[in-house]
């Protein structure tokens, strides 16, 4: 062994081949973050709820893509993203309002708006932020995500999201006029 | 580093996480069942038929060989032709077999069947003789089915029993036509919607595939149930065919 490299998880080849336990296992490990991941793009705990139950179907009937090797959390996270918006979207079309016209996320809940605990000063100067960068500071921080998660949660380059999350600090330091 | 750690305070007060488990192994077990029963649909309604041009049903042992690579399968071809065929005159009629009575149609069919019970008594039953058994038909005339269900259409409602290796059923169809597979009550079901297709039957003899008929249909729902094909033809709303099929006792 050379100690310290992880063993690939086989849980989701396993699962691919009828192994329900393994998956159910998997589910287990990652419903947390995803339950998290959709709530921060819903804003709503029911919603978030279904979204990801949702995508824990979709994952497992998507399992044959499922490249073997790896990560299941970021391609997981993935499809939990792409259901919670598009939970968002149709509760738009529902309640009549128009689509954004732009933006690779819509991303519903500012984190300054999620019931979270935390300094109140903080939160304002939070939602004062674009969306984009409300986006990268809630996947990199308040969901604690890696580099590469958030760039599966946001649909971008990890590149962008290096770059993103050192402009949206910069922007909330600004806005908090705290030095670095 | 404070500021970054006070942004992961504020995830410290998420909501609970649901546990999803049981859900979603129950919702992965109905979809895998949903997708077993699309993939047998996708199997009737793509793997399908002999891949020969329309123009060229005539029977041959190439064609034969083809069938016979198919038997497990059952009950119904479908192949997909860029243009139907010229049909003849035939073709227009309906080539339902002689009119037969209901204990002869049971018999012949080996099955209890009886009429659509949402469409009442038919104006004739009819069976089509197959080598390997009967296609018996319910026939509604259209002034029949406007009395009963409000609709001015005629309905045919058919039923073949016999296993694939004695007994084709072919439907060619346009690129015009759409075959819709979908699963009803858990067995496979198809639609075919759109222009008319070309219902073809075969029937196989000592050494040899015949043909046997050859003609239109209009609008058809296909649907394999415990063993016996039925057959809705009308032009109907999909609802409409499935609650006719439904009532069907077999």
């Amino acid at each position: 062994m050379d100690g310290g490299q992880k063993a690939p998880d086989d849980r989701p080849v396993r699962a691919r081949r009828g192994d329900a336990r393994a998956y159910e296992s998997l589910v287990e490990e990652h419903q947390a973050i995803a339950f998290r991941t959709a709530y921060l793009i819903t804003g709503s705990a029911a919603d978030a709820e279904e979204a990801a139950q949702e995508a824990f179907v979709r994952a497992w009937l998507a399992l044959r893509r499922f490249r073997r090797g790896a990560e299941f959390r970021p391609w997981l996270l993935t499809i939990v993203a792409n259901e919670a918006r598009n939970r968002v979207r149709g509760r738009r079309r529902r309640e009549g309002l128009a689509e954004r016209a732009a933006g690779e996320l819509a991303w519903q809940a500012p984190v300054a708006e999620l019931p979270l605990p935390g300094d109140a000063r903080l939160r304002e100067a939070l939602a004062g932020l674009p969306e984009r960068d409300r986006s990268v500071l809630g996947c990199r921080y308040v969901l604690d995500l890696g580099e590469a998660e958030t760039a599966a949660v946001l649909g971008i380059a990890v590149g962008t999201v290096k770059s993103r999350t050192a402009r949206a600090l910069e922007r909330l330091r600004a806005a908090l006029g705290v030095a670095e | 580093m404070t500021l970054e750690r006070d942004l992961r305070a504020l995830g410290e007060g998420f909501p609970e996480s649901p546990d999803l488990a049981a859900r979603v192994r129950a919702a992965t077990q109905r979809a895998g069942a949903r997708r077993r029963g699309r993939r047998r649909v996708a199997v009737l309604a793509l793997a399908l038929f002999l891949l020969v041009p329309a123009t060229a049903l005539a029977v041959s042992g190439d064609l034969r060989e083809r069938v016979l690579e198919t038997f497990g399968l059952r009950d119904v071809r479908i192949t997909e032709v860029t243009r139907l065929p010229e049909l003849g005159p035939d073709a227009r009629r309906l080539q339902l077999g002689p009119r037969v009575s209901l204990a002869r149609a049971r018999r012949d069919l080996a099955a209890a069947v009886s009429a659509p019970s949402l469409l009442g008594a038919p104006d004739g039953i009819y069976e089509q003789p197959l080598a390997a058994g009967v296609e018996v038909t319910f026939l509604y005339e259209p002034a029949t089915v406007a009395a009963r269900i409000g609709v001015r259409r005629r309905v045919l409602a058919s039923i073949v029993r016999g296993t694939i290796s004695r007994t084709v059923l072919g439907k060619t169809i346009a690129q015009a036509t759409k075959a819709t597979p979908f699963t009803l009550d858990g067995d496979p079901a198809l639609l075919l919607t759109g222009a008319p297709h070309m219902m073809v039957f075969f029937r196989t003899g000592a050494d040899s595939f015949d043909q046997v008929y050859t003609r239109l249909a209009g609008t058809t729902l296909l649907w394999q149930r415990r063993g016996l094909l039925v057959r809705i033809e009308g032009t109907l709303p999909k609802a409409r065919l499935i609650g006719i099929a439904r009532s069907i006792s077999t």
